[in-house]
């Protein structure tokens, strides 16, 4: 046993591994994404990571004084790829239809103007395609006594991405022009990072206003976060405009920022006296920034049926110093002759600021710090034992501080209920309601089996049951190791 | 610790599979495939000012350096002209003297005769025997004669001068004195009076007396027998005996410092002759070939010597202008035969000898010397003082390598030149009432081969033709250029501009090519010049029209490919409609008129572009600039055309290979009167309207 936790050790610290990182509306372990990421007040051991510290003082059984997460027999993974507002429905009508022209080749649908105008309205909102990994390959927490609280430290990575097709770029493309008429590309988006986060936390009990709680957990974690690349978009102010005899004019107003990590063999257009570096690719590779970060919280049970819970997490930044670059343009480009090739020429570079564009020293940015309250509730304390096994409901306000990935200033409701009929058996259900993916009805179980517990979930279940109405993919499983 | 997933490892499979088949049979995503639409886009098409200059800029074979004179336009090409060569023009006829010299008078050598004269002249003597002891009685005037001995210079010789001395000797040796008046000396046959003296000589006893020295007669052939006569008077002994000698008197006759006219003769060695003369080029030639030097590529030299004398000579010949390959004077020298014609120098190669002046100034004269020594003959030859050597000098024609000098005004041969207008297409797809050029330039430069000092008159014409068949001719001479002659200093000749200008109005479409046909007369104001047979005059003809012209009924037709590859005839087709405003600001002082006609691969005709509607024209009309009394463009002119592409149309023009245009065009003045097409003169086009455009990613 002995040598098995010491391979798997050394196997965790070669490979990519993540440690959990939620904002407010990220993935997180597979339990609280069954519940419809629904944590503050409900995880427990190292379901607090990231989340609420303070909960990791708490254990499902509380003999168990190591939990250990690593990639056997499953890995903690969460994952989800899509939009918010493009499902397989709308993907089948639009790009599932073909015919077969003249010519013997297959053309696709031929929208009409009502095609035309739902296409358009699908992004009225906003088009947003986004990519969120989190995975936590090792994670260790270790209680050793009550009085001496719990250690843990985790390793974990971030992935994510979104990027937010501009409606105005959508109406130009589908309807055309007309003079006089503005097209605006101010919304557009778009953000990626890799991120690589060092936990150490520390999760105490403690007697906090006895009359109210009647135990009390505080607990919080330091971060160091190595970054591996970023890309995002800071602002675009850009339109498009028709005038005068059909002059186009491109007022182009936008500032973006990236760092790559010099094993990425990385070169900038902008720059054409570098030759590309070559490329050195491996779980490790170096930094192209660094940060700091906390996460603190608490925990207050105020009988056996109710406990209440609030942490903010990811309180920190990260400064890039590796192959900083900055684009940026504000410029703007008339086209009053389409044939004219010097006023069409190099119009990508133009458009991309790539006289403008340049090497900083660094930039800094916030990590997606996120306010978690939570309140959970134990239904069969509260029915004295008249429930078949045990219910747990759990509800939390989520308030991201900031749009970064992972994150969204727009507040997020869940609420969802962990039903345990058989000791070793348990059913998760939620709903999430707000923040970037507006709904989702999550759906999860696991399986505890004392040393080994198994959890599966998805925060969009729903598209299980409307496969075609489904705009993502996303899921989440982990393994946890508890002695 | 006991590990307790095995017995719960079914429930958990059946769960994971439920899930997993759950995920694989709920999905139903299609196959993609792009779909397309139809967009109406509005956009400029275009906005482009088309200067002249940007016309023509990429046409190489209209740029040239200098494509403008002060912002004007100009057609400019440089061709060049084929070689005038000298070559085997620098010649000289062939030329030749023939001289002689009589030999004049002849020297022989002198001589003596004598003669005893005995006692027959006497009446008292004539008996008595030579040694008798007698008393010589006085005589007076008592005849004598007798032959005197033969003379062995000559046989005969008629002279010119030469002294006769004669001298007597008194024989008896005592008492007598013999007295001896007047003397003839006549040929012993005819008895001619050869020479006479008419003095008396006193010579006493036993001695000698000398009259004064006599002349020949020069009318008589002297013989070389001779005899005189003459008159003896004797003063007598007196009473005293004497004795009688063997002869009375002897004569002796001496001739010196002969010189004869004609003789039979030994004539011994004369005097030298020598015929010191000329010989001239181009004797005839008012403007000969004279030269300082020249250096002789091709011809031949024969002397030949003629001795009429009945004697051998040595000849020595020297010609002081001609050097042989070594820079040395020609001479030779031979010995004659008499009465003989001598080849006396043999058609030998005259390569590179040279000719040379003696006195550095331009000659035609080539001086020549022959010196005859006539050989002495110790036989008897025939001679007469009129008898002469003959010496002929022939040059035969000279080619020449290197001329320096005054070369007469020489024909070259005319080269043909042709200048290739590049115009090749334009001639085939242009044509036109009438073109009017203002002030065309047309220069040759021709200049001479480096090394050369020569002035050359140009001749020749321009000649060009169209393919109509129309051909127009302009003679080069002095009413058709600025100037006839160049030099190497001054070899630019510039072609009367209305007599170029007039050249062109014959043509109503343009000539591809204009043939110069160039030849001339160097040296044709006969100065002084340096030119060898590799000589030539080579150079340019230089063009320039400027673009200042009237062009009347001008139609230009070309027909442009329009093959689309498959990918440009779908992009094509996804045009649904277009109706585009074109807005023409013309500032060319010329209007046009344009219409195209789409083929398809059959040569079947598809449509007209502008397509004909019932509100639109197959033509785009663009009204000329309007100009000054100088053809230059005051005012632009604006028309606004709308051309529209209906539904459908695309598809014809998607599928059409190729599109004949056809442009009509007129410059802006009436008349035809020239108009000026400058670099900066432009035509605006603004094109903007709307398509519907079908996307087909």
């Amino acid at each position: 046993m002995k040598t098995i936790l010491i391979t798997a050790i050394v196997l965790l610290f070669s490979s990519q591994i993540a440690a959990q990182s939620a904002g407010s509306v990220g993935m997180t372990d597979a339990r609280s994404v069954a519940l419809g990421r629904t944590y503050t007040a409900a995880s427990n051991g190292l379901g607090g990571l990231g989340t609420n510290p303070a909960t990791i003082f708490n254990r499902r059984d509380s003999t168990r004084k190591w939990e250990i997460i690593i990639p056997f027999p499953l890995p903690q993974l969460g994952l989800k790829v899509g939009t918010n507002f493009f499902s397989i429905n709308e993907f089948n009508y639009f790009f599932g239809e073909n015919s077969v022209d003249a010519d013997g080749k297959k053309v696709g649908k031929y929208l009409t103007a009502e095609d035309k105008t739902r296409f358009t309205n699908l992004f009225s909102e906003g088009g947003t395609f986004q990519t969120d990994v989190q995975a936590t390959l090792f994670a260790i927490s270790f209680k050793p006594s009550a009085k001496a609280g719990v250690f843990t430290f985790a390793i974990g990575d971030v992935f994510g991405s979104n990027v937010t097709i501009p409606k105005g770029l959508v109406d130009l493309l589908m309807n055309g022009n007309t003079p006089g008429e503005i097209f605006n590309f101010n919304d557009t988006k778009a953000q990626a990072w890799w991120l690589r986060k060092y936990s150490l936390s520390w999760a105490h009990g403690m007697k906090f206003l006895p009359k109210i709680f009647q135990d009390f957990n505080y607990g919080f974690s330091f971060n160091i976060v190595s970054g591996f690349f970023y890309v995002g978009i800071d602002k675009v102010n850009s339109q498009f405009s028709t005038g005068a005899n059909n002059a186009l004019t491109i007022q182009n107003d936008f500032m973006a920022h990236s760092s790559f990590s010099s094993d990425f063999g990385v070169s900038y257009s902008f720059d054409s006296t570098s030759t590309k570096p070559k490329a050195s690719y491996g779980p490790s590779p170096s930094p192209a920034g660094n940060g700091f970060g906390a996460d603190f919280g608490f925990w207050g049970k105020i009988n056996d049926v109710w406990a209440v819970g609030l942490s903010f997490t990811d309180l920190g930044s990260v400064k890039w110093q590796k192959n900083v670059a900055e684009f940026q343009a504000n410029s703007e480009v008339i086209i009053t002759n389409l044939s004219d090739t010097n006023q069409t020429k190099d119009l990508g570079d133009k458009l991309s600021g790539k006289d403008e564009s340049k090497y900083i020293d660094a930039i800094s940015t916030p990590l997606p710090s996120a306010m978690h309250v939570g309140v959970s509730f134990q239904l069969d304390k509260f029915v004295n034992g008249h429930f078949p096994g045990k219910m747990l409901i759990v509800a939390d306000y989520n308030q991201g501080f900031n749009d970064q990935l992972r994150n969204s200033k727009k507040p997020r409701f869940s609420l969802g209920a962990e039903w345990v009929p058989k000791n070793w058996f348990l059913l998760r259900t939620g709903i999430s309601v707000g923040g970037f993916d507006k709904f989702g009805w999550a759906f999860g179980t696991g399986f505890d089996f004392g040393l080994l517990e198994l959890n599966f979930g998805s925060p969009d279940f729903h598209y299980l049951l409307q496969p075609n109405g489904a705009k993502r993919i996303s899921f989440a499983m982990d393994s946890k190791w508890k002695f | 610790m006991k590990f307790s997933l095995l017995p719960y490892r079914k429930p958990v499979g059946i769960f994971l599979l439920l899930v997993l088949i759950s995920f694989m049979q709920s999905c139903d995503i299609k196959s993609p495939t792009a779909p397309s639409w139809d967009v109406a886009l509005n956009v400029p098409l275009i906005d482009t000012t088309y200067s002249v200059f940007d016309m023509i800029k990429k046409d190489s074979s209209i740029v040239k350096p200098d494509y403008t004179r002060q912002g004007l336009l100009v057609y400019s090409t440089v061709k060049e002209v084929e070689k005038i060569e000298v070559s085997d023009k620098l010649k000289v006829d062939g030329f030749s003297t023939s001289s002689s010299k009589q030999i004049g008078s002849i020297t022989i050598n002198g001589e003596s005769a004598q003669a005893d004269i005995g006692f027959s002249w006497s009446q008292y003597l004539s008996n008595i025997p030579p040694g008798t002891q007698v008393i010589v009685p006085d005589e007076s005037n008592r005849s004598a004669s007798n032959d005197l001995s033969t003379v062995t210079q000559f046989l005969s010789a008629k002279f010119e001068s030469g002294t006769i001395t004669i001298g007597i000797k008194n024989n008896f040796s005592q008492y007598v004195t013999l007295t001896i008046s007047g003397l003839t000396i006549k040929n012993s046959a005819t008895n001619e009076i050869v020479a006479q003296s008419l003095a008396t000589l006193v010579v006493p006893p036993n001695s000698t007396g000398s009259f004064p020295a006599i002349s020949f007669n020069p009318n008589v052939t002297v013989s070389n027998q001779l005899k005189f006569e003459t008159t003896v008077s004797v003063a007598g002994s007196g009473t005293n005996f004497v004795t009688l000698p063997q002869t009375a008197f002897s004569v002796t006759t001496n001739f010196s410092n002969l010189s004869i006219s004609e003789a039979t003769a030994k004539i011994p060695q004369q005097n030298p002759i020598e015929i010191d003369s000329t010989l001239i080029m181009d004797e005839t030639s008012a403007q000969p070939t004279k030269f300082k030097t020249v250096k002789i590529a091709t011809g031949s030299l024969n002397i030949t010597l003629r001795n009429n004398l009945d004697v051998d000579a040595s000849v020595s010949m020297e010609i002081s202008n001609l050097l042989n390959a070594s820079g040395n004077i020609f001479s030779v020298s031979k010995t004659i035969t008499r009465k003989s014609t001598t080849k006396f120098v043999d058609n030998i190669s005259l390569n590179d000898y040279s000719l040379v002046s003696l006195d550095n100034n331009p000659t035609n004269k080539i001086h020549y010397k022959v010196t005859f020594n006539s050989n002495a003959s110790s036989d008897y030859r025939t001679i007469s003082k009129t008898d002469d050597f003959q010496a002929t000098v022939d040059f035969s024609a000279l080619g020449i390598k290197e001329f320096d000098g005054l070369v007469k005004p020489t024909a070259l041969d005319q080269t043909r030149s042709a200048i290739n207008l590049d115009t090749k297409e334009l001639q085939q797809k242009f044509g036109f009432h009438q073109i009017n050029f203002n002030k065309p330039l047309l220069e040759l430069h021709l200049v001479p081969s480096p090394g050369a000092k020569i002035n050359f008159q140009i001749d020749g014409r321009l000649e060009a033709q169209n393919s109509l068949g129309e051909k127009s001719t302009l003679s080069l001479n002095a009413n058709t250029m600025d100037k006839t002659t160049i030099t190497e200093s001054d070899s630019v000749i510039i072609l009367n501009a209305d007599s170029v200008s007039n050249f062109f109005k014959k043509f109503s479409k343009l000539p591809d090519s204009i043939f110069v046909y160039a030849g001339g007369t160097l040296n044709a104001n006969y100065q002084q010049v340096t030119v060898t047979n590799t000589s030539y005059v080579s150079g340019s003809s230089k063009i320039e029209f400027p673009l200042d012209l009237g062009i009347s009924d001008g139609v230009f037709t070309d027909s442009i490919k329009m093959d689309f590859d498959t990918d440009k005839q779908k992009r094509i087709r996804d045009l649904n409609t277009a109706d585009m405003n074109l807005i023409l600001t013309n500032g060319l002082a010329a209007s046009f008129t344009f219409t195209g006609k789409l083929y398809d691969s059959t040569n079947t005709f598809l449509m007209y572009f502008p397509p004909k509607h019932a509100d639109q024209d197959t033509a785009i009309t663009v009204t000329g600039g309007i100009t000054d009394v100088n053809g230059n463009v005051v005012t632009t002119t604006t028309q606004t055309v709308n051309v529209k592409i209906a539904a459908g149309e695309s598809d014809l023009i998607a599928r059409a290979k190729y599109m004949r245009i056809l442009v009509k065009l007129n410059t802006s003045r009436s008349s035809n009167l020239p108009v000026k097409f400058k670099t900066i003169d432009d035509i605006r086009i603004e094109g903007f309207g709307g398509v519907n455009y079908k996307v087909n990613p």
